[in-house]
């Protein structure tokens, strides 16, 4: 799942505790999107440090014209 | 032979779990199958049970009791047990619960707890409506099947302290537990609990940082919510629980609270916003028996763990003291909470995205 650090609050995490591995920590602290395992996505989402990444869809460049 | 089985500290640990029905044990089917909430203390302490034990030196028995005339009744008596945590998202939002036996949610979720002489329930034993009011089963676990539960706990008393040198800045949260609750019978506080403990919730781990406390206010005299620099901070609320009545296994048939009182000391420096001078005397707070506010914020918006807000309305209750140390001259200021006019006494909000019937 894509999430995105809600940066003013994720400096209270403890690293120890959370399901989130510390290189994809480092780069959510970066300001960066993460596509990480979803059980962990989930427990930032809940712990309020996180929100979901929006999920642009790319549209198709026409071909017809 | 002696038997050579050891019992570290550190094997026994508990858990609470919110009752549906006051006084009442969840699974009082055998092995209790109950997901309990593990609490995240290093050292927990025996429940107490405090029952009546009458020890007659009865005339005609000469000058030692006989074993004939003691009496030990264990009906109407309480149960407590000490704690003492760091405070955790969950632990400090279901405290302040179990304590101030008031809740208010908003959002996804901030949990408030107020006392404002209004809002706080005056008695429970009644029906339980989502988790309000609010009483658990507590779990004690020494080892398989010689655990004790005891049903109907609340807190009597919480302190809830912050020191930047102790605890290494982190929350911490103590007091006691409360249960009327003292008769063991298999429906509700029972002895001998073969608990399953593989089921229950863990730890949280997840703290309050001291030195994250981005808003720190004092009224002073005619100046409001003047910033302060902080040193430590108490708060203690005490709700006054006594038991009241006897069921058919003389347990309690309703706890009544007759005071909610919060009290609490501050220290903080000495410095041109809080002095001896015109206008920032805290001396002439304390002679005048001012009202004044106190926030101390953890985050402003509570909606991440480890934010909370506690706002107080306080009068000093002695003169404020000096600390001393090489840091300066800090003030000690001890004072109580006071309702003034609509302001709450005392209310705290805090983050856990849990509803009050999910512990």
């Amino acid at each position: 799942m894509k999430i995105k650090a809600n940066l003013k609050v994720l400096h209270r995490a403890n690293p120890n505790a959370i399901l989130c591995d510390i290189t994809s920590l480092e780069e959510l602290k970066d300001g960066k999107t993460v596509d990480i395992e979803e059980k962990a996505a989930k427990e930032l989402l809940n712990m309020g440090f996180a929100k979901q990444a929006d999920n642009k869809i790319k549209k198709k460049e026409s071909n017809n014209g | 032979m002696a038997d050579s089985r050891v019992l570290p500290i550190s094997n026994i640990y508990y858990g609470l779990k919110a009752e549906t029905t006051f006084g009442t044990a969840i699974d009082s089917s055998g092995a209790d199958g109950t997901a309990y909430l593990t609490q995240p203390v290093v050292q927990v302490q025996k429940p107490t049970f405090n029952i009546l034990r009458e020890s007659r030196l009865l005339s005609g028995r000469g000058s030692v009791k006989n074993a004939a005339d003691t009496v030990v009744n264990a009906r109407g008596g309480t149960v407590t047990m000490p704690f003492d945590m760091l405070a955790t998202p969950r632990t400090l939002a279901q405290h302040m619960l179990l304590v101030g036996q008031e809740n208010g949610q908003s959002g996804s979720i901030a949990h408030e707890m107020e006392i404002d002489g209004s809002s706080n329930n005056k008695s429970i034993g009644g029906t339980i409506t989502n988790g309000l009011p609010h009483s658990c089963n507590l779990a004690y676990f020494p080892f398989a099947s010689e655990g004790i539960k005891v049903c109907g706990v609340i807190v009597s008393d919480l302190t809830l302290s912050g020191d930047i040198a102790a605890n290494n800045g982190l929350l911490s949260m103590s007091g006691n537990y409360f249960s009327g609750f003292s008769n063991p019978v298999s429906t509700s506080t029972a002895l001998e609990i073969d608990f399953t403990v593989a089921n229950w919730a863990a730890r949280e781990s997840q703290y309050f940082n001291i030195l994250d406390i981005d808003t720190r206010t004092l009224d002073v005299e005619g100046n409001a919510t003047q910033t302060f620099i902080m040193k430590s901070f108490n708060f203690n609320i005490s709700n006054g629980v006594n038991r009241v009545g006897f069921d058919t296994n003389g347990n309690a048939e309703v706890y009544v609270f007759p005071e909610y009182v919060v009290t609490g000391d501050i220290s903080i420096k000495y410095d041109d916003e809080f002095d001896y001078g015109a206008g920032n005397n805290v001396i002439q707070d304390f002679l005048d028996g001012d009202t004044l506010s106190l926030n101390i914020v953890f985050g402003a918006s509570n909606d991440a763990e480890g934010e909370a807000t506690i706002a107080a309305e306080i009068q000093y209750t002695g003169d404020p003291g000096q600390d001393i140390s090489e840091s300066g001259v800090f003030h000690n200021l001890a004072f109580e909470c006071v309702q003034n006019s609509s302001t709450e006494a005392f209310k705290i909000t805090t983050f856990k995205n849990e509803a009050v019937t999910a512990w």
